[in-house]
C-alpha cells in the first residue's frame, strides 16, 4: 500500500490566498498557502491553544496610495490588512497573547533607488504594524533575490517555506 | 556558442511567427483597415481559431457568439483583435515551462501579460501606435526562450555567477554566454521579420541608456515593467529579483508608477480568469 493516501490526508483542503488577499481557519484539516511571494510579504499567525491560523499576503505598504482600493481589497496594503487579519484572528477566539507570527518575503532588486525597493519599504511597515499589534514574531526570512512560497497547517501549525534553492519547516505552535 | 549560431540553429528554435509581425507593420500604417487586418489573420488557421475562441470567452462575452473574423473586428474593433492576435501568437512561444530556468508551465507567459499590462499604463504615451507597448510587454523575454533552448543545459552557471558574484541575471548571462536574453530575443525578433521599433526596445530593456533615442523611452518603459511585473507576484524562476534597476532609466513618479501596477494586477486577475493563461 506504499504511496496510498493517510487517512487525514484525505480530509485535508487547501486554501490558497492570492495577491492582496488573506485567509483565517480554526478548521484543523485546512492548509492555508500563498504562491510567489516576491516584494510582497506573507504574513502567517498562529495561536496554538484554539488552533486558529491566518496568512495575509500583502503587495504594497501603505494604503495612501488608493483609498479605494484599501477600501475594495484592504488586504493589498500592510496597514490595512494586518489590523484586519488580527481582527478576524480574535473574532475566532484567538489571543493577542499566544499569537505567534511567521514572516516571509520581501525581495528586493540587487541595486536601484528606493523606489524600486519596495520589498524593503514592505518588511519596514510590517515590522511596525506587527510590535504595535503586540504580536511575538517567531522567524522571518525576508530579503534576496528569491520568490518564497509559504504553507500553514492549521491543524498542527506547522509552516512550510519552499524557495527555488530549498524547503525548510518550523512550529508556530 | 556565438549569438548567431544560437540564432541560426533552427533545429534548437521554434518557427518564426507568419502573422504577428506582418500585423504589427500594417498595424503603424494609418490607411489600414479592418479588411486588411482579416485578410492577414485568415491566413493562419491556429490564429483565426485562438481569435474566436478568445472572442467567445469571459473576457468580453459577447451578446451572440462570434463566428468568423469579420464578426470579432466589427464586435471588438481592429485594436482589440490587434491584441488578442499578440497574445494567441505570444502563447505559442511562452507557454510551456523552462526548466533550465526553473520557470514552470505557463509562468513566462503570464510574466509577459503582466509587463504588456503594466506597459498599457506607462509606455503609451511615448508611441504613436498605440498596441505597441503592449506587444514589446508579450514580446520582451522571448529570448529567454532561445537561451533555454539553445544554451539551457549551462544555464546553470549563470546562476552560480549570480549567487557567488551578486551579479545580475542578465550581466551573469553576458559574463556566461556572451550575451544575455534582451540581445538574445532582439536577434530572434529581427531574424523573423520584426520591425526595428520591436527588437530595439526590447534589445535594450536592461540598458535603457544606451538605446538609440527614438527607441529609449520604450526601452525604460520596459525596464521599469518588468520589475513591476515582480511587484504584482509574475516573475517565476531561481533569482528572479536578481535585477539592476537603472536610476533615471525611465521618467515616471513613483506613485503614478504603483497605481499603474495595481490597475496592471487588477486587469491580470481578470485576464487570468477569463482566459485560463497557464490552463493550456
Amino acid at each position: 500500500m506504499s504511496g496510498a493516501p493517510t487517512l487525514p490526508s484525505l480530509f485535508q483542503q487547501r486554501v490558497v490566498v492570492g495577491v492582496g488577499d488573506l485567509a483565517v481557519s480554526n478548521n484543523a484539516n485546512v492548509n492555508i498557502s500563498t504562491f510567489a511571494l516576491g516584494s510582497c510579504v506573507g504574513i502567517i499567525v498562529y495561536d496554538a491553544a484554539v488552533k486558529v491560523g491566518g496568512l495575509i499576503h500583502i503587495m504594497l505598504p501603505d494604503s495612501t496610495l488608493s483609498p479605494d482600493k484599501a477600501q475594495k481589497q484592504p488586504a493589498m496594503f500592510a496597514d490595512t490588512g494586518l489590523p484586519l487579519m488580527h481582527r478576524q484572528l480574535c473574532g475566532m477566539r484567538a489571543e493577542r497573547a499566544r499569537m505567534r507570527a511567521f514572516v516571509a518575503g520581501g525581495a528586493s532588486v540587487i541595486s536601484g533607488s528606493d523606489m524600486f525597493k519596495i520589498g524593503e519599504r514592505n518588511i519596514v511597515a510590517v515590522k511596525k504594524l506587527i510590535g504595535t499589534l503586540g504580536i511575538r514574531v517567531v522567524k522571518a526570512d525576508v530579503g534576496g533575490v528569491n520568490n518564497r512560497t509559504i504553507h500553514l497547517n492549521v491543524g498542527t501549525g506547522e509552516v512550510t517555506l519552499k524557495t527555488p534553492l530549498g524547503t525548510s519547516k518550523l512550529s508556530l505552535a | 556558442m556565438t549569438i548567431e549560431e544560437l540564432i541560426k540553429n533552427t533545429e534548437s528554435l521554434p518557427p518564426a511567427p507568419e502573422v504577428l509581425p506582418k500585423l504589427i507593420k500594417i498595424m503603424k500604417d494609418p490607411d489600414t483597415d479592418s479588411n486588411d487586418v482579416v485578410q492577414l489573420i485568415a491566413t493562419d488557421p491556429a490564429i483565426t481559431s485562438g481569435v474566436l475562441r478568445l472572442s467567445n470567452s469571459g473576457a468580453y462575452s459577447p451578446p451572440s457568439p462570434v463566428t468568423d473574423l469579420n464578426e470579432a473586428v466589427a464586435m471588438l474593433g481592429i485594436k482589440e483583435v490587434y491584441r488578442i492576435v499578440n497574445l494567441v501568437s505570444s502563447g505559442d512561444y511562452l507557454d510551456g515551462a523552462l526548466p533550465s530556468m526553473d520557470i514552470g508551465k505557463g509562468s513566462l507567459w503570464q510574466h509577459s501579460l503582466a509587463v504588456a499590462l503594466i506597459m498599457d499604463q506607462i509606455g503609451k504615451t511615448h508611441t504613436d501606435m498605440e498596441g505597441l507597448p503592449y506587444t514589446l510587454g508579450l514580446l520582451h523575454d522571448i529570448g529567454k526562450l532561445g537561451l533555454h533552448l539553445g544554451c539551457g543545459e549551462e544555464y546553470v552557471n549563470v546562476f552560480k555567477k549570480v549567487e557567488t558574484e551578486r551579479l545580475s541575471v542578465c550581466k551573469a548571462e553576458e559574463k556566461t554566454f556572451g550575451f544575455d536574453h534582451a540581445v538574445a530575443g532582439s536577434k530572434m525578433l529581427e531574424e523573423w521579420s520584426f520591425p526595428d521599433y520591436v527588437h530595439q526596445p526590447i534589445r535594450y530593456q536592461y540598458e535603457p541608456m544606451n538605446a538609440p533615442e527614438e527607441h529609449r523611452a520604450l526601452a525604460g518603459a520596459l525596464h521599469v515593467a518588468n520589475w513591476g511585473a515582480a511587484v504584482i507576484g509574475c516573475n517565476d524562476g531561481r533569482d528572479a529579483w536578481a535585477l539592476e534597476m537603472v536610476e533615471g532609466a525611465f521618467a515616471i513618479e513613483q506613485k503614478e508608477l504603483e497605481l499603474g501596477i495595481l490597475r496592471a494586477q487588477e486587469s491580470l486577475e481578470k485576464a487570468k480568469k477569463a482566459l485560463a493563461v497557464g490552463a493550456n
